[in-house]
């Protein structure tokens, strides 16, 4: 395949991205494409500036140069919520919910996205106003079904377990009804039998479609999900490929994964 | 409190006590006190929008309830008493144009500052509060300055309504609307999106609530039902002057909406009800208690009045009836807010 034609497939594409922070260089000239379809991850060691790279993608800090493009179109100077619009949804590393509101409520929010309600039309209960509402509940309930937490809709999200708290959080960016998904390490923080949960979850996420990328510590969680990897070491970017390369790739495993034990 | 026991209490507070008010001898006394009671009701439901739903904390409201108040007097054709009344606008005309004016200026206040974040929102609509109590102490020639502008009452049919128990009840359709309103947004997506912005204001917007947006509304509702207080304050006094607008009312409005519990209507309503009427109720004790001209109580009845206020916020630092999501900030292991209204179709 040209490189033309995969610029044409990518859904989304970092151009010699760089985001400085004072004298440190976070995130250094880095270039990846994520095509449509699968599990795209980055990996790389603590400080590498894989969080970075997620917050100049989804909005929260803008690039110091570099161009980025979601479906073809720079998305650069793009507010958070315009992001969320155009199909692009994340979840935090710290995650961050709605905590004083309910598990349904939290969800509710993003299902308002696609259903929106207008503000007269809620204040006075104007025609449309019952629609909205049902849509954007019905929603709500169908991807707490999803992640396996409707029965604890009227629960308030600060009292969910630490892995509910998780599937939560990606219920909610789901009801976005994005077509990429970022997840900020999923894992982080979970036993192995939640870790089983998550990848059961993820899977079932790539097979309605979504295109999911994924930063993430857990190195086994990350090859056995991922389609493709892009590697980053201070900020830059040090390999790409599929999880057989990168396992097998020297520089990798010199800066990663240290003593070059497979993990 | 659970939310079968919320409603009636409510709805005690809206019907009951005016009626139980107005089947007392009908002394304007009473009347004036109900509707000052109701005024601040009105009044600590707009601050409450934007306090204690979106939690921007606004501490020039009372220029909204000014702007309302003038704009009315000044459609009416008020000003000083000689030249009032002539050939102004109706009271039914200017109510509206009224709250067009406050949530107007709402707009134009909030859409440059709405992006400062807690203190400098309250530092600038601070302000702005000084700044329209100046301007209508100062602006002689649109409000008569210090000397203030008298207004006439509303004409309805050709009758004009002069008597307390008529002026009573158009503010208590004003206050009912008001609830109304705002009951249902808070019930709504654009309530979900104001908790979430409270909460957590990037993780709102990551999930596509538009921040800026959402918050603004929540500035122009709250400036708009001020309006709509003041458009009644000045027909209601038959007199708008700028003392009216201090603000140290927004103060006392604020200090209603917390402690009736912020975010929580049935909460702001007892709240308010109960600040306005206290210094009135304390005023007349002795004479309910058949102690009358045995001891004074107006000279300690300020102090009495915040003594209330500290015991309330002692014992009930959540408010009176606290908001389920703001009760479980507070006592985050009692019980959970209310549940999904279409819960029973989801289940079956």
């Amino acid at each position: 395949m040209t490189e033309q034609a995969q610029q044409a497939r990518a859904l989304l594409s970092l151009r010699e991205v760089t985001r400085r922070f004072g004298g440190l260089v976070a995130v250094d000239r880095l270039s990846f494409e994520v095509p449509e379809g699968g599990v795209f991850s980055v990996i790389g060691p603590n400080g590498a500036g894989k969080t970075t790279a997620f917050n100049l993608i989804s909005g929260l800090v803008p690039p110091s140069d570099g161009q980025l493009l979601f479906r073809g179109a720079s998305i650069v100077g793009t507010k958070p919520y315009e992001l969320a619009r155009l199909g692009l949804a994340r979840t935090f590393q710290n995650i961050r919910l709605f905590g004083a509101a309910t598990v349904w409520e939290n969800v509710a929010v993003a299902s308002a996205l696609r259903a929106p309600t207008g503000f007269v039309q809620a204040m006075w209960r104007l025609a449309g106003f019952e629609a909205s509402r049902k849509a954007q509940e019905a929603a709500a309930l169908e991807w707490l079904d999803f992640v396996g937490l409707s029965s604890l809709r009227n629960e308030l999200a600060r009292n969910l377990a630490y892995g509910q708290q998780r599937r939560l959080e990606i219920a909610r960016a789901l009801a976005t009804r994005p077509s990429l998904l970022l997840l900020d390490e999923p894992a982080a923080g979970m036993n192995p039998r939640e870790t089983e949960d998550l990848v059961e979850l993820i899977g079932r996420i790539r097979a309605l479609g979504l295109t999911v990328l994924l930063i993430e510590h857990d190195m086994p969680l990350i090859m056995r999900l991922s389609d493709r990897i892009a590697v980053m070491n201070f900020g830059h970017k040090i390999a790409e490929g599929t999880p057989a390369e990168i396992q097998a790739n020297p520089e990798v495993i010199k800066a990663y994964l240290g003593d070059g034990e497979e993990g | 409190m659970p939310l079968t026991l919320r409603k009636p209490l409510l709805l005690g507070i809206l019907l009951v006590l005016p009626a139980l008010l107005l089947s007392l001898p009908q002394g304007e006394y009473q009347l004036d006190v109900a509707m000052t009671v109701l005024l601040y009701v009105a009044l600590a439901l707009g601050l409450n929008v934007t306090v204690g739903l979106a939690g921007l904390l606004d501490l020039g409201y009372v220029a909204f309830f000014g702007l309302g108040a003038y704009a009315t007097a000044i459609l009416m054709h008020g000003g000083p008493a000689e030249a009032a009344a002539a050939g102004g606008w109706s009271y039914w005309m200017a109510v509206p144009a009224a709250v067009a004016v406050a949530g107007f200026a709402g707009l134009l206040i909030g859409l440059p500052t709405l992006r400062l974040r807690g203190d400098y929102l309250a530092i600038v609509t601070l302000a702005f509060g000084q700044i329209a109590k100046l301007t209508e102490n100062n602006w002689d020639a649109l409000t008569n300055g210090p000397q203030g502008m008298e207004v006439a009452k509303p004409v309805l049919f050709g009758l004009e309504l002069r008597a307390g128990w008529q002026l009573y009840y158009i503010l208590l359709l004003f206050v009912l609307l008001t609830w109304w309103s705002v009951r249902n947004l808070n019930n709504s997506a654009i309530g979900r999106a104001w908790v979430a912005i409270r909460e957590d204001e990037i993780a709102a917007a990551s999930t596509g609530v538009n921040v800026p947006r959402i918050k603004l509304l929540a500035f122009v509702m709250g400036a708009s039902i001020a309006g709509l207080a003041g458009s009644f304050f000045a027909v209601k006094q038959g007199f708008v002057s700028p003392p009216s607008f201090d603000f140290i009312e927004t103060v006392t409005i604020l200090a209603m909406v917390v402690l009736g519990g912020i975010g929580s209507l049935p909460g702001v309503v007892l709240g308010a009800a109960m600040l306005a009427a206290l210094p009135e109720l304390l005023r007349s004790m002795p004479t309910l208690l058949g102690l009358e001209g045995q001891f004074d109580v107006t000279p300690y009845r300020m102090l009495l009045y915040g003594a209330a206020m500290v015991v309330v916020m002692a014992l009930r630092p959540e408010g009176l009836l606290p908001d389920a999501h703001r009760r479980a900030e507070l006592h985050p292991h009692e019980d959970r807010p209310e549940s999904i209204p279409g819960r029973e179709e989801a289940r079956a």
